[in-house]
């Protein structure tokens, strides 16, 4: 912690900063275990979950072969090194061993975890800053219409294609798309700028589900119209790493902006006239959120399919953990977001021979969870 | 310090309704101490607040801080000089009060940063001032409106501005922290913080006021100093009721207004 360094200042203030000093060291300390607990419930979910399956794999196991891929990723660049200076090769790690665990491990289960890690953090993480933006903690991360325009662009793409890529880049756009009309139409409307967009929110999404009802309508009821249903329902299988890299580029820019500018949360969270009040360019700043959060849903949605509750209810809940304080607690709904989907995605995919969808499991597991939270809790509402 | 406000022929009318604005109003405030504007209930006193702090556009004439027009400044320039209470909050999420208060530092924090150990002793010693440092760790959302609005005042304390705008800081009061605030504002005018706010109580104009301006319909009726301008005639017309002002001697001696019911 950096240490004040007034030299005028008296005795009696010293004592009190130092007092201070002592006070944030506290509730620092108060709020980093949970952080640091759950990056390590991250770690070990994430070597428990690859190991997870039908063909089960050990830990022990699991750690062997990411190491092994590790090293061969290192020993490349070592023999590219000593290639360029012609010095003679001694490699010191050996290929990875590929055997049937190790397809199982890396092909599999890989792309699928690392799915369900970002897209469960993006969704956390934007329904959070929605929440703080709209003063609400009601509001989840298609308030803007991503999840209707984004339903609405896969449809379009099933009907059209079937190509997965361009299910995945139609749902992205038309989710942008949704978003951009919400945003250019909440300006015509006059008075409070938050309700505007709320109000467009639902009209603009309203208007995607119509559209999507009608595409499910002459969709073709033996091919097309599952294919439609299956992905509104969400899942992460099928998913191999350049589409989660690909996911990963939105997700992680919305997110590094997002995490730096946590703290302006709380400022905008006293309101709007008296954030503009404290000097605020309000505009600015909910254009800033709105892009940020819609890029990283968007992205998140468009290798997911519909995944509900997410967004919703881990802030909450991450909220009940840490309070308020937007410092602390959009990192914690990130984290306990990803971790929460990767769970969820696990059962999903262990529980019978046959892949539940994740936005069914979300909400069953999600809801009776967030109604013995509340009931748990003395304080007040939010 | 020094601050210098300049509002020119100013005017505002909202387009649903003509009665809460207000026109043709000119106002200087050179000097340090409290201004208290008076006037009845929609007579435009916290419109005119609100377009001094620049959250509300004019639609004519302009007002200068410094010598420099609101227009031309940014928000984040304004926030430096201007603080602003407004009359209700109506609290989120349940902040403590340190976080509260600490985000009056907002203005003098970049984009990207959060507030250090500094700006959270400037937001203690806020609350200090205040006389509400045993509220630190109570949750925004569990206090009292008369709290809460002490909690604002230390907030705007902790913004550090060069003009203070309250407005009916009184409001939420009782007949005791009435006084208590008053007498902290004074204390904070003393220092050189010049101090404009509303209010609904001629009585607070005579106890803590070096300036009384009085709003009817919009317009400026007078301005000048209490003894001046809080004349019967004058509290009358504003108000369209019968006052008496008397000077009283009881141990202290002091100017008051009294209503008279008929």
């Amino acid at each position: 912690m950096k240490k004040i360094t007034t030299p005028t200042i008296d005795k009696q203030t010293t004592q009190k900063s130092h007092k201070l000093k002592f006070l944030m060291a506290l509730k620092s300390l108060r709020g980093l275990p949970i952080s640091i607990i759950l990056i390590i419930l991250l770690v070990c979910l994430f070597i428990l979950s690859l190991g997870l399956g039908r063909y089960p794999v050990s830990a022990e196991n699991v750690l062997q072969i990411l190491f092994s891929h590790v090293g061969s990723g290192i020993q490349t660049i070592i023999t590219g090194i000593t290639n360029l200076l012609n010095l003679p090769v001694t490699p010191i790690f050996g290929p990875p061993v590929s055997d049937i665990s190790n397809t199982v491990v890396i092909q599999i289960r890989l792309p699928r975890i690392l799915a369900a890690l970002i897209v469960g953090a993006a969704l956390s993480l934007a329904g959070g800053s929605f929440q703080g933006l709209f003063r609400n903690p009601l509001v989840s991360p298609d308030l803007l219409g991503v999840s209707a325009g984004a339903g609405f662009g896969a449809a379009l793409a099933i009907l059209l294609s079937g190509e997965r890529i361009l299910i995945q880049a139609s749902a992205f756009c038309f989710a942008l798309l949704a978003v951009g009309i919400v945003y250019t139409v909440s300006k015509v409307i006059k008075g409070n700028r938050t309700l505007s967009l709320v109000l467009a929110g639902l009209a603009i999404s309203s208007l995607f589900s119509a559209s999507l009802s009608l595409m499910e309508y002459i969709a073709d009821p033996t091919d097309q119209l599952p294919t439609i249903i299956y992905w509104l329902m969400g899942s992460l299988s099928s998913l191999n790493l350049t589409d989660v890299a690909f996911a990963a580029i939105p997700i992680l820019c919305g997110m590094t902006v997002l995490l730096l500018m946590r703290w302006r949360f709380n400022v905008l969270a006293m309101g709007e006239e008296e954030a503009q009040a404290l000097g605020v360019n309000i505009g600015r700043i909910r254009a800033i959120i709105i892009v940020c959060c819609t890029l990283m849903s968007a992205a998140a949605v468009c290798i997911s399919g519909i995944i509900g509750w997410v967004g919703l209810v881990i802030p909450h809940i991450s909220r009940l953990l840490v309070g308020p304080d937007h410092k602390r607690l959009l990192p914690v709904s990130l984290l306990l977001g990803a971790a929460y989907l990767l769970i969820i995605d696990d059962i999903a995919r262990t529980i019978s021979s046959l892949e539940v969808p994740l936005g069914v499991l979300t909400a069953m597991i999600g809801a009776p969870f967030f109604l013995y939270m509340l009931s748990r809790r003395g304080k007040g509402w939010a | 310090m020094g601050i210098k406000l300049c509002v020119n022929h100013a005017e505002y009318h909202y387009d649903f309704e003509k009665s809460h604005g207000f026109k043709d109003i000119t106002l200087t405030l050179e000097d340090t101490g409290i201004m208290s504007i008076l006037g009845p209930n929609g007579c435009g006193k916290t419109t005119l607040l609100k377009c001094i702090d620049g959250l509300m556009k004019l639609c004519k004439g302009n007002i200068s801080i410094n010598d420099k027009d609101l227009c031309c400044m940014s928000r984040n320039e304004i926030a430096k000089i201007v603080g602003y209470v407004p009359q209700f909050h109506q609290p989120s999420f349940a902040f403590s009060v340190l976080d509260a208060v600490v985000v009056g530092r907002a203005p003098h924090i970049g984009f990207l940063n959060s507030p250090k150990e500094e700006d959270f002793l400037i937001a203690k010693q806020a609350l200090e001032t205040m006389g509400i440092s045993y509220l630190t760790d109570t949750p925004y959302t569990q206090l009292s409106g008369g709290e809460r609005q002490m909690v604002l005042i230390a907030r705007v304390l902790t913004q550090q501005p060069s003009l203070l705008l309250l407005d009916e800081p009184t409001s939420h009061l009782d007949f005791g922290n009435q006084i208590k605030l008053l007498s902290i504002l004074q204390k904070l005018a003393n220092t050189g913080l010049p101090i404009i706010m509303t209010s609904h109580f001629p009585d607070h104009a005579f106890l803590a006021s070096d300036k009384v301006a009085i709003m009817k319909h919009g317009e400026l009726v007078d301005v000048g100093s209490p003894s001046e301008i809080m004349t019967e005639s004058n509290l009358e017309e504003v108000y369209k009721i019968k006052v008496k002002i008397v000077d009283v001697d009881v141990g202290v001696s002091r100017r008051i207004c009294i209503p008279i019911v008929e």
